[in-house]
């Protein structure tokens, strides 16, 4: 992939790596078990800067190009843990974002500029318990009082969706105009109104994921990201980030699963010789790398397109 | 296309790799338990599969084309 990847990229991935072995990888197993992930990291993660690979210098991060952002998301897979890599970026690519995207001036320097620095973490609340896919179809609205929005309704399967200090939140400000009608806000977590249950799931384990309650949550009328009504086709335009994350996500831990058992099967012998030496486990092997292979080139290819 | 293609393949390698381990793919004491947990939310989070099926029928079949709102 040196189509891709300069000298300088690939000196960032080894600092990233030693980050994450010597500050990361020894809390995994806890943090898997309590579905916590301790606050700490968070600091040590913007002391490093890797929450600032995609935000402006002007806001303390440092506005590299999109394959540092590909490395550290390869990166964060290949420690084994999909709830811990999908708490960073949440945070970093699906709050932040819409932060940098979005905010203005005065958004940025509240929300944004804390969030490189790990101080602040963020949540994205679009899906709701009565409509996940449907996006226009959600429930959950802005009331316009004076200087103020009142915001009535919940989201679920929420990444960060208790510990985070902020949450960016779609909700219709136009119910009658349907995916037209919807508005983004971020709203402070300490108002009164706003509760977190937390969600018991499959796996990612180690990530928060909640659902989220809105009751008569009163807040600012600045609190509005961007302009009334535009929410849809921001929430559209950001998820191409996030699905390019998401198949990032999927070749980076499929190399690393077929680089362990690669690694298992020279080591494990059974009647008289090393698995990986039998031919139908070395074929299975085979059409799994090309598959992987196929998938890394395609989404890397989409990335200078 | 990234996302549907890649997450499709990614949950047949841990799949598969849970297999090539034999019963050791199955004990938590190893990693590729936890590996074919994870990997299963990829065609469900940020935009399902069906729907990543919907919007690219959208594109290839009557040729519409997203554009960025901002």
């Amino acid at each position: 992939m040196s189509l891709y990847f300069t000298e300088e990229h690939e000196f960032f991935r080894k600092s990233f790596q030693d980050f994450l072995k010597k500050e990361v990888v020894p809390h995994i197993d806890t943090w898997e078990q309590t579905g916590t992930i301790d606050r700490f990291i968070w600091e040590k993660f913007g002391e490093m800067g890797y929450f600032g690979l995609a935000t402006p210098e002007a806001y303390g991060g440092m506005d590299l190009d999109i394959f540092y952002t590909i490395i550290f998301i390869e990166e964060l897979q290949k420690i084994n843990s999909g709830g811990f890599a999908a708490a960073i970026w949440a945070h970093e690519y699906l709050a932040m974002t819409h932060l940098n995207k979005e905010a203005n001036e005065a958004q940025k320097q509240k929300y944004l500029v804390p969030s490189v620095t790990g101080e602040k973490i963020g949540c994205l609340c679009i899906t709701e318990p009565f409509g996940g896919s449907d996006v226009g179809g959600m429930r959950t609205t802005a009331v316009k009082k004076g200087d103020t929005y009142v915001i009535n309704g919940s989201k679920t399967f929420i990444t960060n969706g208790v510990y985070s200090d902020y949450l960016i939140v779609a909700a219709k400000t136009s119910p009658e105009l349907g995916n037209k009608g919807i508005s983004i806000f971020v709203i402070d977590r300490d108002l009164p109104g706003i509760s977190a249950t937390k969600l018991d799931k499959l796996g990612w384990r180690a990530s928060d994921t909640a659902e989220i309650a809105f009751d008569n949550v009163v807040i600012p009328a600045e609190n509005l990201m961007g302009e009334e009504n535009l929410g849809f086709p921001y929430i559209m335009q950001h998820f191409a980030l996030e699905r390019l994350i998401m198949g990032v996500n999927a070749h980076a831990r499929s190399e690393w699963a077929l680089e362990y058992t690669i690694g298992y099967m020279k080591e494990r012998t059974a009647f008289g010789k090393p698995i990986s030496k039998f031919q139908a486990l070395r074929h299975k092997v085979a059409d799994l790398a090309s598959e992987v292979e196929m998938a890394k080139t395609l989404t890397m290819l989409r990335q200078n397109a | 296309m990234s996302k549907l293609l890649s997450t499709k393949i990614a949950d047949q390698v841990a799949y598969d790799c849970v297999q090539l381990l034999g019963g050791y793919g199955y004990m938590e004491e190893y990693p590729l338990a936890r590996n074919l947990r994870d990997s299963r939310l990829g065609p469900i989070g940020g935009g399902t599969s069906e729907i990543l099926r919907e919007i690219i029928s959208k594109m290839v079949i009557d040729g519409v084309n997203y554009k960025p709102a901002t």
